[in-house]
This record gives C-alpha cells, sequence and structure tokens, in this order.
C-alpha cells in the first residue's frame, strides 16, 4: 500500500476516529495530519504494508495519549440519578434521534470506554484488532465495549426525553493548554 | 455459559456478520439458538448497533480540505531515507554500536541533545508542573532570585509585549547546572521556556534550531552566555510564536 492508497481507502475512518477522542474537528484534522506525517516519516520501517492500518490507528491513538500528557485531569462528573426515568433504547428510540445526539452521546461517554467503541463502531475493527491497538486484554476490552454501549445508551436514552442536560458531561473536549 | 457471560461476548460481535466464522464467538452463538430469550436480545442488540453504526458513520462532517491536505504531505515531509530499511539498519546498528563502545571510553562533553531532551521531559511533566505558580512575571523573576537563580536573560519579544500569560516557573537539574523554566499559555498553547548559563554547550547562535524531542516541538538558541530553549506542541506554533520574536 502506498501513501497514496493510504490516505484514499483510510483517511475518513482515521478522522473519524480522532473526532470521536478530541471531541472537535480541528484537534481531529490536526491529529489525522499529523499521524499520516509520521507515517511519511517512519513508513519505510513497516516492513509488513498489510499493517499499514493498524499501524495508523495506533499511531493516532499514542499521539493523542502524549498530548493528554499535557493536559490537567479532566473534570468528571457523575451520572445524575435520572437513570430510572431513562426509556429502553430500541432501535426505533434510535431512528427517532438526530445524528448530531447520537454522536454527541458517544461524547459523553468516559473514554477508556468511548475509545474502543469509536473504533468498534466507525471502522468495523475486531475485537482483536481493537485489544492490539489498545494493548489490553481482551476481557478487558469486552468489559469496556460492554460498559461503553452501556453509557452511551444512558445517553440516547436521556436525549430521546430531552433529559440530556440532566445527565452527563462525563469529558469535555481537550484542553491542550490547560496545566496542574 | 450462562447468558450474561454470554451478552458480554457478543458485544464484541460486529453488526453485519464478519464475526460468524469466528470461533472466540461460537459458544455464545449457540447459547443464542439455545435460548429465546437470549436471541431476541441479540437480534435487537444487532439492529441497534448497526443502526447506531449508520447514524455515526454520517454524523460527523469531514472538513473539505483535509484529503487534499494529506495529500500535500508528501511534498513536505521528507520520508526516511534508505538505512532505515532492515538489513541496511542491521549493519548500521553494528557500526553504531562499535562506535558506542569506543566512545564510552571518551570523556563526554555536555550535549545539546541531552540538555533538550531533559528539559522536554520537563516539560511534559505533569504532577508539579511549576513550584510558583503565578501570573506576574516580576513576582516570578523575584522567586528565582530568592532561589539565587540569573533573571538578567531576555525573554522572547512576543512575551515581553504581553502576548502570553504566565503560569508559573520552577528550577530544573540538567547534569549539575540549574536551568529556569517559566511556563506560559499563549494564544492557548501551552509552551515553557528554559534558560541556562551555556554550561559548556556550544555557541549556535540566536537563530533558532528546531529539532523534536518526547513528542514535543522545540526551538533552541543562544546568546549573551545563555542557552535557550522553548517547548511547545508543534512547530508551527513555535514559528508563529518566534516570527514575531
Amino acid at each position: 500500500m502506498d501513501y497514496e492508497q493510504a490516505v484514499n481507502s483510510l483517511y475518513e475512518g482515521l478522522y473519524r476516529f480522532a473526532w470521536s477522542l478530541a471531541g472537535n474537528a480541528d484537534d481531529a484534522a490536526e491529529l489525522t495530519q499529523e499521524t499520516y506525517a509520521r507515517l511519511l516519516v517512519k513508513g519505510g520501517q513497516l516492513r509488513d504494508h498489510s499493517k499499514v492500518k493498524g499501524w495508523l490507528f495506533t499511531t493516532l491513538y499514542r499521539i493523542y495519549l502524549g498530548w493528554k500528557r499535557r493536559e490537567t485531569a479532566l473534570p468528571h462528573y457523575e451520572i445524575a440519578s435520572v437513570e430510572a426515568e431513562l426509556p429502553p433504547v430500541t432501535p426505533a428510540l434510535v431512528d427517532k434521534l438526530e445524528n448530531e445526539a447520537v454522536s454527541e452521546s458517544l461524547l459523553e461517554v468516559e473514554e477508556r470506554y468511548r475509545v474502543p467503541l469509536a473504533l468498534y463502531y466507525f471502522e468495523n475493527h475486531s475485537y482483536a484488532e481493537i485489544a492490539k491497538m489498545l494493548d489490553i486484554p481482551i476481557g478487558t476490552l469486552m468489559s469496556r465495549l460492554s460498559r461503553g454501549k452501556e453509557l452511551m445508551r444512558k445517553s440516547l436514552a436521556a436525549k430521546s426525553i430531552g433529559a440530556d442536560r440532566k445527565i452527563i458531561s462525563i469529558n469535555p473536549p481537550r484542553q491542550k493548554e490547560s496545566h496542574e | 455459559m450462562n447468558n450474561q457471560e454470554a451478552k458480554l461476548i457478543l458485544q464484541a460481535y460486529r453488526p453485519n456478520g464478519q464475526d460468524a466464522s469466528d470461533p472466540f464467538f461460537a459458544e455464545a452463538l449457540e447459547q443464542v439458538h439455545r435460548d429465546p430469550e437470549l436471541k431476541k436480545w441479540f437480534e435487537e442488540e444487532t439492529i441497534i448497533n448497526s443502526r447506531i453504526q449508520a447514524r455515526l458513520q454520517t454524523a460527523i462532517p469531514f472538513p473539505p480540505s483535509l484529503k487534499s491536505e494529506l495529500l500535500a504531505l508528501q511534498k513536505t515531509v521528507q520520508p526516511v531515507s534508505w538505512w532505515f530499511q532492515p538489513m541496511k539498519l542491521a549493519a548500521v546498528a553494528l557500526i553504531l554500536a562499535s562506535l558506542g563502545a569506543i566512545l564510552l571510553l571518551i570523556p563526554q562533553r555536555p550535549s545539546l541533545a541531552s540538555f533538550r531532551d531533559t528539559m522536554a521531559r520537563s516539560s511534559l511533566q505533569t504532577q508539579e508542573h511549576v513550584e510558583f505558580q503565578s501570573h506576574d512575571i516580576a513576582s516570578i523573576q523575584q522567586w528565582l532570585r530568592n532561589k539565587n537563580m540569573d533573571t538578567r536573560f531576555d525573554l522572547p519579544a512576543t512575551l515581553q509585549a504581553g502576548a502570553g500569560t504566565a503560569q508559573g516557573c520552577r528550577v530544573v537539574d540538567w547534569n549539575g547546572h540549574q536551568a529556569t523554566m517559566i511556563c506560559f499559555i499563549v494564544n492557548g498553547e501551552h509552551m515553557d521556556l528554559f534558560v541556562m548559563d551555556s554550561a559548556g554547550l556550544p555557541n549556535f547562535g540566536g537563530t533558532p534550531q528546531f529539532a523534536s524531542a518526547d513528542g514535543l516541538m522545540t526551538a533552541m538558541w543562544t546568546g549573551s552566555g545563555k542557552v535557550y530553549l522553548l517547548t511547545a506542541q508543534n512547530q508551527g506554533v513555535l514559528q508563529k510564536f518566534l516570527q514575531h520574536t
């Protein structure tokens, strides 16, 4: 796979993953660009070109973690106690929601659950690929996917009854400049 | 396997059926066929996942210029040269290892790379990033003087013009020499400025030299017996900042 093929076939999925991490378009574009710049610089070290996709996603995630090392610990709010009022999430409820509400719900999930969820939904990665990219045991991945889906659905349910303001802002967008 | 365990495993099952023949899911899928209640849950789960996936894949708009910007990177980023090829890399590594063994026997001079790496690590340090917190440069200078640090150095003109907000400072040790670190936020970007007596480092003039270290970009220059090093998230931020200096 040459560089242009890597851009043409993978940049959309990579950008979506970056967006799910950063929570905004500017940072997502910057993360994507930095990842492809590293592919240009280091791509020659990739002996197996079939692994370019996994390498790109892993690299993007590591760049993001590098950014995060500079952050203040982000405020973390607990889920408010509206859970009992929430309707069950059904296909019909998902159909009723705007696209934006669905993407917002993903962003509201705490990061350690959101990252595997984004890889699962955006690029259709298998459990084994995701576990390898995130360097976590498969059992841990199962738990995180399960918990991530549960949190996302609570948020979807809350949005369906207009209660999203009451429920959570678990993980606000990244703030590169902040300090401890 | 009970239904609870099967549900946990099936949360990783992809809605498009790609995992149907994966042995990892075989036992859970057998349980689905045996238990009508689990089957109903699994069918609904697959539909919900499929709908969420479809929504997410269309929910995020792409910056229209992103693809062309990525393709244009080829013109500005230099690919690695031939020596990253595995066999040649091995040969180079052997030569370097031999040279390293020889160099170990020669007394070492302080190196710019070592200084840069130490300062970059300090810049990345999130715990106790600054020892003294203040937005006021005069207070920071006073605190540094109380620590017997020399504060007679030139701040970059952009900072002198009040473009950034100081966050605090601390003293960083490098090979027995002490460097001043002042932390700033400039246009929303975090930057750290390190200043130290040249301490035997080569004088390479006032033109900033850019290099990456530990995932950060750094610009380093010298003047009046001091070495200056500025860190930021990327080179664009540094260049923008320094072009006004």
